[in-house]
């Protein structure tokens, strides 16, 4: 993969898209990327000293009854709402001239595609959700050109990881395809599926890193597919984009040889994750490949305070089935959905660029 | 503007007292204001300083530099510096 094209997935794309900071936009960012360090830093520091490692439960009971821990959910909870808001505020001012872009982009000749549905039942619970917070979720969309939901996802993940300590130049599709390379070293793909895709930042990664597959993605959000869609224009390149729901993939039988979701799986009640994975073995090609990465949370051997601070999530950042994939065996959804358990495969790895770990989970058909 | 999606979830409340968490969104709140007119009053000095206008254009543009950074990070760091302090004395009193 070329510099260019190994951008297209990291936390540091810039493209026609990107919204433009003013002074004071760059401030409250960041502002809010310093406290999000520092509060990481002070609980990877201190809160192991007000709950001593036993067992989850004693933990937990430690934390609710802490003062300090109390404060320290406090501060969290507003950084992250000061993040979402910040960015908001930034976008909307900026929507009209984003939507101008767009529609420049749109006018010029197109390597990939965007098939939206007006007809599209959105799922209950992304209806509902507005996911670690972000303002409208995954799925609103504001009028027909809005690009709002997209802009806003490519924008606070950035920021937001950097706040955790992931470098600029981290990309989960590297990450993943890195490990398919190691893994399955004859493995290259000729049709590529991306799970939840969103802004399909990590799509293009995928299309960057497999030059002559046709890569697809599918989303339920018409705002992050129709942004994705002409980001990847913006960039050279050639996404086919989807609004549908993963569990009920809208692809004939035997249509990919690499099915992709990263960061999907916990976002998901527990019976559309099972049908997600009955969905890969139905869609993948004999000898394809459904891979998965998502945060590392089932680890057994997870310490008890980060196994309870996990546990913050569902409650204090918008993260409904975050405790539900914490004690989910993925291996076992997978097999129950027809792949043969010797072809299932789970691991942890590195970030490209950061300090976290993260769980692949998949199998080869 | 209205949002026309899901909001962000009402959250548990994390103190007996819940007056102490709005005190804690307001300090936040009035942390963050003062980071961004602090960013905008030094790009502006900044620029002078090098003998150029400070239009929104020019501030917008105005890259500080890593020095700047980490003067905004010991700035973040003394705010955070009491809840270091209570969940240190917190542990050491366990």
């Amino acid at each position: 993969m070329n510099n260019a094209a190994q951008r297209t997935s990291q936390r540091s794309a810039t493209h026609e898209l990107t919204p433009s900071a003013s002074c004071e936009d760059r401030g409250r960012q960041a502002f809010v990327f310093h406290t999000k360090r520092a509060l990481g830093r002070i609980g990877a520091t201190r809160l192991a000293g007000i709950a001593p490692e036993s067992d989850v439960v004693t933990v937990q009971r430690a934390l609710q009854t802490s003062p300090g821990f109390a404060a320290w959910s406090a501060l969290n909870e507003g950084s992250q709402r000061q993040m979402w808001e910040a960015l908001a505020n930034m976008i909307d001012r900026q929507s009209e001239s984003l939507e101008q872009t767009g529609s420049a982009i749109d006018a010029r000749e197109k390597r990939g595609s965007l098939h939206l549905d007006p007809a599209f039942e959105i799922p209950e619970h992304l209806k509902n959700t507005a996911f670690h917070g972000q303002p409208g979720g995954y799925v609103a969309t504001r009028g027909p050109l809005d690009l709002r939901a997209g802009v806003l996802q490519e924008a606070g993940g950035a920021l937001y990881s950097r706040g955790a300590g992931t470098g600029a130049s981290d990309s989960k599709a590297q990450a993943v395809v890195a490990f398919l390379k190691e893994r399955f070293a004859s493995f290259t793909p000729r049709k590529v599926l991306d799970l939840g895709c969103g802004f399909a930042g990590q799509t293009a990664g995928y299309a960057a890193a497999y030059a002559d597959a046709e890569v697809h993605g599918i989303d339920v959000g018409a705002a992050a597919l129709r942004f994705g869609h002409l980001r990847a224009e913006s960039m050279g390149i050639a996404l086919h984009l989807r609004q549908g729901d993963a569990s009920k993939a809208p692809y004939d039988d035997g249509t990919f040889d690499l099915i992709v979701s990263n960061i999907l799986l916990h976002e998901v009640p527990s019976p559309m994750l099972e049908s997600i994975m009955a969905e890969c073995h139905r869609l993948l090609r004999p000898g394809g490949i459904a891979i998965h990465q998502d945060v590392p949370t089932q680890r057994d051997d997870l310490p008890p305070l980060q196994k309870a601070l996990s546990s913050w999530q569902t409650k204090h950042n918008d993260e409904p089935y975050w405790d539900d994939f914490a004690h989910t065996k993925v291996p076992a959804k997978l097999i129950n959905a027809g792949f043969n358990e010797d072809r299932v495969f789970e691991s942890y790895v590195p970030q490209v660029d950061g300090p976290l770990t993260w769980y692949f989970v998949g199998a080869q058909a | 503007m209205n949002e026309s999606g899901p909001v962000a979830a009402p959250k548990p409340s994390l103190f007996e007292d819940p007056a102490v968490g709005a005190l804690y969104q307001m300090v936040l709140a009035l942390a963050e204001e003062v980071a961004a007119l602090r960013e905008v009053v030094d790009a502006g000095f900044a620029l002078q300083a090098n003998g150029q206008p400070a239009t929104p254009e020019a501030m917008a543009n105005y890259v500080p530099d890593e020095d700047y950074d980490q003067e905004r990070a010991a700035r973040v760091q003394r705010l955070m510096a009491p809840l270091d302090e209570l969940l240190r004395a917190e542990a050491a009193s366990r």
